[in-house]
């Protein structure tokens, strides 16, 4: 039976719109043909013999390879699954059965962001928070309090786009949005910040944030304002905005990209380009995020500060009580 | 060590990437994965040197900066050798 052209609600179950409209299928879709990424059949994946590009910890562990071939991408969750995405049939082949959790995890955080990548977007790995139309990335380490932040801002009126990938346009204004709707945070941060764990999905040894009702997600791109590198602070010390300079917020960036290629003859010189637009069109920040919830709701003001400003600002924002950027 | 004499031009290697942003440069070295910044003179320099003969680019400097030409040599001879020794610039010619 053929699908009608404007899908029911039925016959888009199981699929996620993502940035940029592109629609991704999951294994338990009934309609995957109305996405333009399914995932298919568990199969075996054959690993290219060019070099990967690596993604290291800091103790330099590799976690993740992939290679950007002509006709595929191939991702090597190292210990976990590889993963294949064929150009030609829009298949998303996995190597091995994994738990549904693992597999959507897998699908949305690492393939997902890797697959806009290779298109040509630019893809920081961050959540998209906005207020008043006025958007804001938040980047940072793994561990660094992103997500927590996010769903901080989220229970303080904020929109929110998503807490893992963000999909910048370096247009005139810039614009943002996130890679998909999601925000997935430990037990313990959703326990420290109020979250109810039956609204909460389980997935991968944490909580995936539902939306219902007025907090739903934010889907539209958004004008993007500021870039926050989100920085863990001691309890009790104040949250803090320090614009970087132009060169240390471009290198900062460029270690928060998903990066589908790094040669020279592919995207790269673009990756780097687009980032300078950004530099130069939004203010980039150290946001130190001081431990808990009085931390939170400290940083929260600071980039409630940041979202109002008009110009940019000149020296770094203090917010021991209430937040406020000096003009 | 002085540069430039006989014509010398330099060129950025073929595995290095260049950005300007916001006056500044930044350098990324593909070969050793790492990341190199100049400030605004020196972003200067660098645009400057991969445009024209190193005689020309002192010559210019000089001009933009209405500086002492001894000392603007000596900087720009600095830059270049700690950027050639880095691997960031080739000479090209002279």
């Amino acid at each position: 039976m053929r699908a009608p052209v404007s899908p029911t609600a039925s016959e888009r179950a199981g699929i996620m719109r993502c940035a940029g409209g592109l629609r991704i299928a999951e294994r338990t879709a009934p309609y995957p043909q109305n996405a333009d990424l399914a995932v298919g059949p568990v199969g075996d994946v054959d690993l290219p013999s060019a070099p990967p590009m690596e993604s290291q910890r800091s103790d330099g562990f590799v976690w993740r390879r992939h290679w950007d071939r002509t006709k595929r991408l191939v991702i090597d969750i190292v210990g976990i699954a590889v993963v294949e995405v064929d150009d030609a049939t829009s298949i998303v082949t996995f190597d091995r059965s994994l738990d549904p959790e693992m597999e959507q995890h897998l699908l949305f955080d690492h393939v997902l962001p890797l697959v806009l990548a290779r298109d040509g977007q630019l893809v920081l790995h961050g959540g998209v928070v906005a207020s008043g139309g006025h958007g804001m990335v938040l980047v940072g380490r793994t561990g660094a309090g992103k997500s927590t932040l996010t769903a901080f801002a989220w229970q303080q009126g904020w929109t929110i786009g998503g807490d893992d990938g963000a999909v910048v346009d370096p247009t005139d204004p810039p614009t943002v949005e996130a890679t998909y709707p999601t925000v997935r945070l430990t037990p313990a941060a959703a326990e420290m910040i109020g979250i109810d764990p039956e609204g909460c999905s389980p997935i991968v040894g944490k909580l995936r944030l539902e939306a219902q009702g007025s907090k739903a997600f934010g889907t539209a791109p958004v004008q993007l304002r500021s870039i926050a590198i989100v920085e863990p602070a001691p309890a009790g010390e104040p949250a803090r905005f320090e614009s970087l300079g132009a060169v240390d917020a471009h290198a900062r960036l460029f270690s928060a990209t998903f990066h589908a290629d790094y040669s020279r003859t592919a995207r790269l010189p673009g990756v780097m380009s687009n980032l300078a637009t950004i530099v130069e069109r939004t203010v980039v920040g150290r946001l130190s995020v001081p431990r808990g919830l009085e931390g939170l709701r400290a940083a929260e003001q600071v980039l409630q500060g940041l979202v109002e400003q008009t110009d940019a600002p000149t020296r770094a924002a203090d917010a021991g009580g209430r937040g406020g950027v000096p003009r | 060590m002085e540069h430039g004499t006989d014509g010398a031009s330099y060129a950025l290697p073929s595995q290095v990437l260049r950005s300007d942003v916001d006056g500044q440069m930044v350098l990324l070295d593909l070969a050793s994965e790492t990341y190199f910044g100049l400030d605004e003179v020196g972003a200067r320099m660098v645009a400057r040197l991969t445009e024209l003969p190193f005689d020309e680019v002192v010559a210019s400097l000089i001009e933009t900066f209405d500086a002492d030409p001894a000392v603007v040599r000596r900087d720009l001879d600095d830059l270049v050798e700690r950027l050639v020794s880095s691997g960031l610039l080739v000479r090209v010619g002279g």
